[in-house]
């Protein structure tokens, strides 16, 4: 997502414009919601699927928040993406930066990871705010890529912000999102939303 | 997603609100484009929200700047928890710098969380040889349980926002 067709093609001929952006008509309706799990109360740790994903738009756009019941770990967690059922044939990489400390990159291999949980003992109101595409979604015969760009903070000796790309192996159109937590529910709060970038 | 606000700079100018937001979406997303009028220092985009000035922002952040590997490249993590504001990317004077902000479940009784990315490249000016070609990822949390009803923009380190900066903002169900 982000703004279009920020160019001068636009401009009416011999219309003087005291800046360039003035020309730019906004679009509404550009992302539409398919499908959303919010958490108004505590839940238990089953996983949030969307399935029968419509197949009309050029990508798809995730927004999620995230905290678990974990009351003993005070740092983040990741989610598990399964991918049409499958996990498989799959690869996450990363950089990640914890803290006041240098930025890491990391690898993992055989694991499809995404959309990171701020465990239930951080910080309180922090919640890992996570932004995930998923291009090509419709396209078949082709694996799949899709990055995500994560978030959160609460106090001056922990946060943590990380960038992935992960790679999954199943070649048909996505027509199903699985997000398992792990071990521990969802905190009330947490939500996450799938949107169609027309 | 539908446009809230719209707002685009017609000369030099600071302190830029868009109020009245109303509440009648999920989410927030900020989009800005940003040149400032000097070149002799590093300009920020600076935020605060419905007016709150006090030390109730948290922000974890990642920042890259200059070329290649070495002393004139610089990326790091720093967390901190008693901002008075919310920091924002750098301006250039030369081109401009972008900023993609995301206010998740603003009208929440909770803390706001917010993420940010963005960045800018620079070319002439003093910026340009010290950090205005940069990379900005930004984690922020407001420690405010209120509604987001009001952003304010500052460009704060001696500078002011030139003519055709802009703010959008939309709402996301």
């Amino acid at each position: 997502m982000g703004i279009r067709s920020l160019t001068r093609a636009g401009f009416a001929s011999g219309v003087k414009r005291s800046n360039a952006w003035d020309a730019y008509t906004v679009p509404n309706n550009g992302i539409e919601l398919i499908a959303q799990q919010i958490y108004t109360s505590n839940g238990g740790a089953s996983a949030i699927v969307f399935s029968n994903i419509p197949q009309t738009y050029s990508h798809l756009y995730i927004l999620s928040k995230f905290r678990d019941l974990d009351s003993s770990n005070t740092d983040i967690s990741f989610t598990t993406i399964t991918l049409n059922g499958a996990s498989a044939n799959s690869e996450t990489n990363a950089t990640f930066g914890i803290g006041t400390g240098t930025i890491s990159t990391n690898k993992y291999q055989n694991s499809c990871y995404g959309t990171p949980i701020q465990r239930g003992n951080g910080p309180s109101g922090a919640y890992a705010v996570t932004l995930t595409d998923i291009p090509f979604y419709t396209v078949a015969g082709r694996e799949k890529h899709f990055t995500w760009h994560c978030g959160v903070t609460g106090t001056a000796s922990y946060g943590f912000m990380g960038n992935a790309v992960v790679y999954n192996g199943t070649t048909n159109a996505i027509t199903s999102i699985q997000i398992d937590p792990g071990n521990n529910g969802w905190a009330a709060g947490s939500m996450i939303q799938l949107y169609g970038v027309k | 997603m539908e446009l809230i606000r719209k707002y685009t700079s017609t000369s030099n100018e600071n302190n830029i609100v868009l109020n009245n937001i109303p509440d009648t979406y999920r989410h927030l997303i900020l989009q800005c484009l940003l040149k400032t009028n000097v070149t002799t220092v590093s300009v920020y985009n600076n935020m605060i929200i419905n007016g709150d000035t006090g030390a109730n922002y948290g922000r974890q952040q990642h920042y890259a700047y200059g070329t290649g590997t070495g002393t004139s490249f610089y990326v790091n993590t720093r967390p901190t928890s008693s901002d008075s504001s919310i920091n924002g990317i750098g301006i250039d004077p030369d081109n401009f710098s972008f900023q993609e902000t995301v206010f998740f479940d603003y009208k929440g009784s909770t803390f706001k969380n917010i993420l940010t990315k963005g960045g800018g490249t620079g070319v002439t000016g003093t910026q340009a040889s010290n950090n205005s070609a940069q990379m900005f990822a930004f984690a922020n949390i407001w420690q405010n349980t209120n509604a987001i009803t009001s952003l304010t923009f500052t460009a704060i380190n001696g500078g002011l926002y030139a003519a055709g900066t802009t703010f959008i903002l939309w709402g996301l169900d």
